[in-house]
């Protein structure tokens, strides 16, 4: 069976993954990290842009982009130390990263789509 | 509890999946909205449509690749969330693997979201500058 492959049993019990797959999630955890890297340059260019352009200073979204940054780079953090400790523990953290990442996404929405429309309606009244 | 994997240590993923499948159907939603509506304030000859703004600032090409994008980021989004939220009765490694194969597309759909958002970001600054001198 193909489930029955690419387990392996430990005697503790506790979460059993073949090494590939421990491998992939350390490599998840790589591309997570890389994300949180652009999503940082992203936020220091909107900040020097925001103070270039004092129009368009929107606070909320940064703080938010930030907080997504820093999830995704915890996330990505844990599974790299999961690929090398494999203490279940470190997978525990980066799966509590991961659903705190999507409901930040949440805050983020909303707000990001509350200031398009905001200057969206703005532009549209003007004309 | 020999072969499979600890309910308890999957359950945050499950939960994670959830939201995102929440989440990806709001977008979907919003966008389908947004652009039919549109379509529809556009096809009566309204000059308030948003197609109309845009089309006038040239942007029309670039908010159709985004909202291209968007929906392309939704699909991916329900594909995840779909094989993390079937990890709820097949705790495998099987359906784990396919999660993560999942993740991996959507993780560098963001990845490029976020390239494309650095990138209009610094050209924004360099054309601001520019206008300074």
């Amino acid at each position: 069976m193909a489930n029955e492959q690419i387990l392996e049993v430990n005697d503790a019990d506790n979460i059993i993954l073949k090494d590939s797959t421990i491998k992939r999630l350390g490599q998840l955890g790589s591309v997570f990290q890389i994300t949180a890297y652009v999503y940082f340059v992203y936020i220091i260019a909107d900040l020097i842009y925001q103070y270039y352009n004092k129009h368009e200073f929107d606070p909320i979204s940064s703080i938010g982009f930030f907080l997504l940054a820093l999830t995704l780079f915890k996330a990505g953090s844990h599974l790299r130390h999961y690929s090398r400790s494999r203490e279940v523990e470190d997978f525990k953290k980066a799966t509590i990263q991961i659903v705190r990442f999507w409901s930040i996404i949440w805050i983020v929405l909303i707000f990001m789509g509350f200031f398009f429309y905001y200057f969206l309606m703005a532009s549209t009244f003007v004309r | 509890m020999k072969n499979t994997i600890n309910p308890e240590t999957l359950k945050p993923l499950i939960t994670s999946s959830k939201w995102m499948r929440i989440i990806a159907i709001i977008i979907l939603i919003v966008l389908c909205v947004f652009i039919i509506g549109n379509v529809i304030i556009y096809a009566i000859g309204g000059n308030n449509s948003v197609i109309e703004i845009l089309k006038n600032r040239n942007w029309l090409i670039l908010a159709i690749s985004g909202l291209l994008v968007g929906i392309f980021l939704c699909i991916q989004m329900l594909r995840t969330a779909q094989s993390g939220i079937q990890m709820e009765e097949n705790q495998n490694d099987y359906q784990l693997a396919k999660f993560i194969n999942n993740y991996y597309i959507l993780q560098f759909i963001l990845m490029g979201f976020g390239a494309i958002l650095a990138l209009n970001t610094i050209l924004g600054i360099l054309k601001l500058s520019n206008y300074g001198k």
